[in-house]
């Protein structure tokens, strides 16, 4: 009996010695939160020249030269560091190595917001070691398609594979070098910088067709473009479907091939784009119906908008009423525009047919709204216009009158 | 067999207590976490270095383990410290783990990719929570090295603050930081779009935010650190170092010319409703007039005019037209450039006085708009000769002296 309680004893105490030995591996749950969700500690057993202290823990050892980075990876990644966690550190440490801001620390504070050329190139090629060094360093780890977020890699490359989204990730990265390279070049002269922009993404356009099919393309630009953006911009405050989206972006991409940005408009030009706007707009209405149009309108034509600041002190300016006015406004100026360009007219009948298009414009104003709005109208930026037909038809009046 | 088994269990219990006794130790080490961090931190004070892999006997090889709790993400630093992880690895690991924490916790709404602009107020304040969140909890697990102080770079550092101190950055930071959720959070109430905005309304609500900044900027600072830090960082400073981008300059020539930029930026009109009218823009362009007149006091040789193709735009545009004139100088093309505006301001008072309905009859006025057109193509043909003056006409920089020369003709010929 008492050899029986010994032999219990010793296998309860011998058992309890095994848990005791192997608790952190063993027990994750009954230790302590530590075990479970902090860092183990392991057994040191340095090795030479590296931070790993055994197959899977680490001390850190700071790298000394490039030569050092591969083998922290490896020991961040042995001591079970995720992905996330080794991109971040390998960053940061590239981050310290290839810091551009190293290149213009010897420029007065003034002169580093615009870097010259040089420098930019500079920075472009301290930009490109540093990625092929993240790159192989972590290999496919570096890929930008393995460090998206799951919902931002939806939102903006739909269902594109990896291979594709890496691509382009790396067509983007080298344009927009390219692209701050141009702007650097062209030293601030806006039109030379927006020519540049135009040829590069031209050139940018036929990369990403070499990549994608017609369909990814459109599905990539429609996502992606500043056309989307526009779009997506306009229609925050409003529901609608895919289909609806994709028939306003098209809409969007086309006006916007037909009139590039300019840094300055003719009055021919700028006529011209009106026209054009309203034929966006028109199908932007047959697209989304009265309602969801007005509210799109208003946050995608500027001009509009500020017509339709009036509804805010005149109730009776319906959103309808201020596309009316709006749509009256486009077209009054178009005739100033034409009558301005048309050599046609005789010199002597031009003040005549000016005035006689200033008297009809005049009426369509005063036939659409209260002459207390029309007042209201005229003396906000948009309806100006108006104010100054008035002026023109007074002093062209006879005197005496 | 008998006689040994009292043995083996005296033995067995006792290793036992000593593995019951390491494990208590191990545990005890790694429980309290700043204790432990000061532990390394005095060791490496001992060692004379802050290299971990010369202190290797104070460091503790690490395992990595998932953080699933806050408590956890304390274990995790006080572990990556205790490993010897330099500050920016560890701001590195905890800024990630939180991102990708706080994605979790505060998920992107599930919405369709044609609707990702989202700037409702809702939408801008879960933002900002989140950004907030990940901030306050940085700053709890990492102390001073979450502070902006520690995280700058010594050239960015150098650049946007100068000689200020750590603790005058962090203010300044914590101040830019509101102030930017606060503008933020209006734009967002205020419609969320540039198109769509209630002009008048946004101005007077960002003038009002950007005068409650300056003052809580201004009671951090001596006079003389605010008149630095707005001469790296305001508007004025910004225009400024985009105007002298291509000219080399000496501090004080830049401190002149910051002056004269800020007096121009803030004698600027202000319209309530973004358009500014004639009376405005003839003010403006008497205090662009003005400005130019002090730069060039300042750049007293062919800087002045590389400034000035940048700093005024319609200067920049004169200037471009005249760049394939070999013969039109930099101080020609200025003359011209002040011609120009000087027959715009000519031409916007004829049309004041007569939208004001002052002043001379109208046959009157257009005999005085005759006289006046024609002063001025005398003076432009004067200027730059007869070839240059006609190509200007047909420029789009020039189209003022086109119309001039229209309004010289009597009405009769005008047009042929």
């Amino acid at each position: 009996m008492k050899n029986t309680l010994l032999v219990a004893l010793l296998t309860l105490s011998m058992v309890l010695n095994v848990l005791l030995a192997f608790y952190p591996f063993a027990s994750p749950t009954a230790s302590s939160t530590r075990a479970s969700t902090g860092f183990a500690p392991g057994h040191a057993a340095a090795l030479s020249g590296v931070s790993s202290t055994s197959a899977d823990t680490i001390l850190w050892s700071a790298p000394k030269s490039p030569q050092d980075l591969p083998s922290i990876v490896a020991n961040l990644r042995a001591a079970g560091f995720p992905p996330s966690a080794v991109r971040a550190i390998i960053n940061q440490l590239l981050n310290e190595r290839y810091d551009p801001s190293t290149l213009t620390a010897n420029l007065p504070f003034w002169k580093r917001s615009y870097p010259s050329p040089e420098l930019v190139a500079a920075r472009q090629k301290m930009q490109d070691e540093r990625t092929a060094q993240f790159e192989a360093l972590l290999g496919a780890d570096a890929r930008p398609s393995a460090a998206l977020d799951p919902k931002q890699r939806k939102q903006r490359f739909g269902d594109l594979p990896d291979d594709k989204v890496d691509a382009i990730s790396r067509i983007e990265q080298d344009y927009s070098g390219i692209s701050s390279l141009a702007t650097a070049e062209a030293k601030g002269d806006m039109t030379l910088s927006m020519e540049q922009r135009r040829v590069l993404e031209k050139e940018k356009l036929a990369d990403l067709q070499a990549l994608l099919t017609p369909d990814q393309l459109e599905q990539y630009q429609m996502r992606n473009s500043s056309s989307a953006h526009s779009v997506k911009s306009a229609v925050s405050k409003i529901d609608l479907t895919e289909v609806e989206y994709a028939e306003l972006y098209r809409a969007k991409k086309q006006f916007d091939e037909q009139t590039p940005q300019l840094t300055t408009f003719s009055a021919e030009l700028w006529a011209q784009r009106t026209a054009k706007q309203q034929v966006l707009n028109e199908q932007a209405r047959a697209t989304l119906g009265e309602s969801r149009f007005y509210t799109y309108l208003a946050a995608s034509d500027y001009l509009y908008a500020q017509v339709a600041q009036l509804s805010k002190k005149h109730p009776s300016v319906t959103p309808a009423v201020s596309y009316q006015l709006y749509q009256l406004q486009t077209e009054a100026q178009q005739a100033m525009s034409t009558i301005g360009a048309d050599k046609s007219v005789p010199a002597g009948q031009r003040g005549s047919a000016t005035q006689a298009m200033m008297t009809a414009y005049a009426g369509k104003l005063n036939a659409l709204v209260s002459p207390e709005v029309a007042e209201a109208y005229k003396k906000s930026p948009g309806g100006s216009m108006f104010a100054a037909f008035d002026r023109s038809l007074e002093n062209a009046q006879p005197t005496g009158k | 067999m008998k006689n040994s088994l009292p043995i083996l269990l005296a033995l067995s219990l006792g290793l036992n207590t000593a593995l019951a006794l390491y494990q208590f130790n191990r545990s005890s080490s790694n429980a309290p976490l700043t204790a432990q961090a000061s532990a390394v931190a005095s060791a490496k004070k001992t060692s004379g270095t802050t290299k971990s892999a010369s202190a290797p006997a104070a460091l503790e090889p690490i395992k990595w383990h998932a953080p699933k709790t806050d408590h956890d993400l304390q274990l995790v630093v006080a572990d990556l410290r205790a490993a010897g992880f330099p500050p920016s690895a560890l701001r590195a690991v905890v800024a990630q783990t939180l991102r990708d924490r706080l994605r979790e916790n505060y998920p992107d709404p599930d919405r369709p990719y044609w609707k990702s602009f989202d700037w409702s107020p809702e939408s801008v304040a879960a933002r900002q929570k989140r950004e907030t969140e990940e901030l306050k909890q940085s700053e709890a697990l990492l102390g001073r090295e979450a502070l902006p102080s520690a995280t700058l770079s010594q050239a960015d550092r150098e650049q946007r603050y100068g000689k200020l101190s750590d603790e005058k950055i962090d203010a300044l930071s914590k101040i830019e930081r509101d102030y930017n959720q606060i503008s933020m959070a209006a734009f967002a109430t205020r419609n969320g779009s540039l198109i769509a905005l209630d002009y008048a309304a946004f101005k007077k609500e960002q003038d009002t935010i950007n005068t409650a900044k300056l003052a809580d900027v201004a009671a951090i600072m001596t006079p003389e650190e605010l008149a630095q830090y707005e001469m790296r960082t305001s508007d004025s400073a910004r225009k400024l170092m985009r105007s002298i981008q291509t000219i080399d300059l000496n501090e004080s020539e830049y401190a002149a010319l910051y002056q004269a930029q800020k007096r121009y930026d803030d004698a600027q009109p202000n319209p309530t409703d973004g358009n500014y009218t004639a009376e405005m823009m003839a003010q403006r362009t008497a205090a662009q007039q003005a400005l130019n007149e002090q730069a060039r006091a300042v750049l007293n040789d062919d800087r002045f005019y590389q400034y000035l193709k940048l700093a005024d735009s319609n200067y920049g545009r004169v200037a471009k037209f005249t760049g394939t004139y070999p013969e039109i100088t930099p101080a020609t093309s200025y003359a011209l450039y002040q011609l120009h505006t000087e027959a715009s301001n000519a031409m916007q008072q004829l049309s004041q006085s007569a939208r004001n309905q002052t002043g001379a009859s109208p046959q009157q006025r257009m005999l005085d708009r005759q006289t006046m057109a024609a002063n001025y193509e005398t003076k432009l043909l004067t200027l730059v000769g007869p070839q240059v003056a006609e190509a200007y006409k047909k420029d789009p920089a020039g189209r003022i002296f086109s119309s001039l020369s229209r309004m010289a003709k009597p009405p009769s010929t005008r047009g042929n």
